[in-house]
C-alpha cells in the first residue's frame, strides 16, 4: 500500500502545512509542483523529526516537479523532460508492484489556447508511452496538475491522455483510432467535479470571462488499467482542510465562501491510495 | 522521334546536407567520447501530431543524455522541431524557465544555438550530477562485491576448518 499526494504550491512556502498533511495522511510519496518557495533540507528536517520512517529527497534534475519518497520505497530516476514538463520515476512498493510514476505540470491558459493545450498533451503521451515501452510494463500513475479539466480536449482525446470516466471502459484497455491502437487511462477525478462530488467542487477556483466554469479541477490523477486492481474510489480526496484548524477554502461567518484560499496556495492538494491487489 | 522538351533544367549536384538530425546525431556521439562511455547521447525522432495552425508536416527530434549505469536514466537536453519537406526553419526548446524557443533559419544558427545549450550552466550541471552519481553507484557496487567476496572467502575458511575437524576426528 502506498499513498501519492500531489500541491502545486504556487511558488510560496508551506512546509508547516506539508509536514501535518504528510503525517495526517500518512504520505509516501510526495509530488510538488511550483516547490521554489521551499527549502529542500529545512522541509526534510522538519518533516523527519521525530518520526520512525523517514522521507528522502533523490537527486532530481526536472525543473518543474519535486519527489519526496519515504525511505522504505525504492525510486529510480526514468526520464526528466523539461520541455515537455513532466519527470518520470519507477517506484517499487514492499508489496513488490513496480508503478512508473509521472508527475507533470502542464502549461497554464494564460499561455496557450485549449488547441495548443490539446497539442502539447499530444507530445506528452508519446514520451509518456516511450517510458512505459522502456521499463515494459504499463502500472503508470500520472498525476499533477494539468492546466486542464477532465473533459477537455488535451484529456479526453484518442492522440492524448485518452482518459476516460468509467473503470469499466478503462478496462478495455484500449481501441482502434484511425486504425492506430490507442491505450486508455482512467481518470477518476470525473468524480469530483460539482458540488454532489465527494469533498470540494474542484481542485482550482477561477472566476472572470464570458466563459466561467468557476471550480475547475486541473489537478488530476490518472490510472492505466493494470493499476485498476489496486484502487479503490475512495481511496482519492482532493484536500480543503490541513490540520484541526487550517481550512483551504475562505470562511465567512462559520461558512465557506465556496472559493480557495489564495494566501496558502491557488491550488487543493489531491491524494490517493494504492491498496493490496483486490 | 521528336525530341522530348527538357523541362528539369540542370539538376543541382549532389550536395552533402546535413540535416538537424545529423547535427544531433554528431553531438550526441561526442558526449560517449567524453565521458568515456559514462553518458551516452541518443537522439529521439517523431513525427509530430498534425497541427493545424502549422502549414506544413513538423518532425521532431530530441537530444537526451542516457546515464546506462544508472538504469538507462534519461535526460532531454533540447527538442527541435522542423519541416519535414524543407528541414529549416527549426525551432529549438530547451525546457528554460521562461519557455522561449530559439528559431535557427540555417545550420550555421542551429550551431550557434547548440553551442549556447549544450555549454550552458545548466546542461554543465546535470552532467556533474549524473557523473556524481555514476561514481557513487560505482563505490557502492564495489563495495557490495567486495562484502560478497569477504562473505564467500569467509565460507570458505570455515567449510575447509570443517574438513580438517572431520579429518582429525576421523583419524582420531
Amino acid at each position: 500500500m502506498a499513498t501519492f499526494l500531489f500541491w502545486n504550491l504556487k511558488g510560496k512556502n508551506l512546509t508547516p502545512y506539508l509536514v501535518t498533511l504528510c503525517r495526517e495522511n500518512e504520505i509516501d510519496v510526495l509530488i510538488l509542483a511550483e516547490s521554489e518557495g521551499i527549502k529542500k533540507t529545512d522541509f526534510l528536517e522538519a518533516v523527519n523529526r521525530g518520526q520512525p520512517t523517514r522521507f528522502v529527497s533523490p537527486h532530481n534534475n526536472s525543473s518543474y516537479i519535486s519527489f519526496f519518497v519515504k525511505e522504505s520505497l525504492q525510486i529510480q530516476n526514468v526520464r526528466d523532460d523539461n520541455n515537455h514538463r513532466f519527470a518520470v520515476r519507477e517506484i517499487s512498493l514492499p508489496t513488490n508492484l513496480k508503478i512508473l510514476l509521472v508527475g507533470l505540470h502542464l502549461p497554464s491558459k494564460l499561455y496557450m489556447s485549449e488547441d495548443e493545450q490539446n497539442f502539447k498533451a499530444m507530445k506528452v503521451i508519446r514520451r509518456i508511452e516511450e517510458c512505459e515501452n522502456q521499463i515494459g510494463h504499463n502500472n503508470t500513475l500520472v498525476i499533477g496538475d494539468f492546466n486542464m479539466n477532465p473533459f477537455e480536449k488535451g484529456l479526453v482525446g484518442a492522440d492524448s491522455f485518452h482518459a476516460v470516466m468509467t473503470q469499466q471502459t478503462a478496462m478495455e484497455y484500449g481501441r482502434e483510432v484511425d486504425s492506430q491502437h490507442r491505450r486508455f487511462f482512467y481518470n477518476p477525478m470525473w468524480g469530483r467535479m460539482g458540488d454532489t462530488s465527494v469533498g470540494p467542487p474542484g481542485t482550482y477556483y477561477y472566476r472572470g470571462g464570458a466563459l466561467c466554469y468557476f471550480w475547475n479541477t486541473f489537478d488530476q490523477v490518472l490510472l492505466r488499467p493494470d493499476l485498476l486492481d489496486y484502487f479503490a474510489n475512495d481511496q482519492l480526496r482532493v484536500i480543503d482542510k490541513i490540520g484541526q484548524e487550517t481550512s483551504l477554502l475562505i470562511k465567512k461567518e462559520g461558512k465557506t465562501k465556496g472559493r480557495i484560499d489564495p494566501n496558502i496556495s491557488d491550488h487543493l492538494p489531491i491524494m490517493i491510495t494504492l491498496n493490496k491487489r483486490r | 522521334m521528336t525530341d522530348i522538351n527538357d523541362l528539369w533544367g540542370t539538376l543541382p549536384e549532389m550536395e552533402e546536407i546535413r540535416t538537424p538530425y545529423t547535427v544531433l546525431l554528431e553531438q550526441a556521439s561526442l558526449l560517449e567520447e567524453k565521458t568515456n562511455s559514462l553518458l551516452i547521447g541518443r537522439v529521439e525522432r517523431y513525427l509530430s501530431p498534425d497541427d493545424p495552425s502549422v502549414p506544413q508536416q513538423q518532425g521532431e527530434l530530441e537530444l537526451l543524455i542516457v546515464a546506462p549505469e544508472l538504469d538507462d536514466y534519461s535526460y532531454v537536453v533540447l527538442s527541435i522541431t522542423y519541416p519535414v519537406a524543407t528541414l529549416y526553419p527549426v525551432t529549438v526548446e530547451y525546457g528554460n524557465e521562461d519557455d522561449k524557443s530559439i528559431i535557427c533559419h540555417s545550420e550555421q544558427e542551429l550551431l550557434r544555438a547548440l553551442k549556447r545549450i549544450l555549454s550552458s550552466e545548466k546542461t554543465r550541471r546535470v552532467i556533474a550530477n549524473l557523473l556524481a552519481q555514476i561514481s557513487e553507484e560505482t563505490q557502492a557496487s564495489e563495495e557490495r562485491w567486495k562484502l560478497a567476496d569477504e562473505k564467500r572467502k569467509t565460507r570458505e575458511r570455515m567449510r575447509k576448518a570443517e574438513e580438517v575437524r572431520k579429518a582429525e576426528e576421523m583419524t582420531a
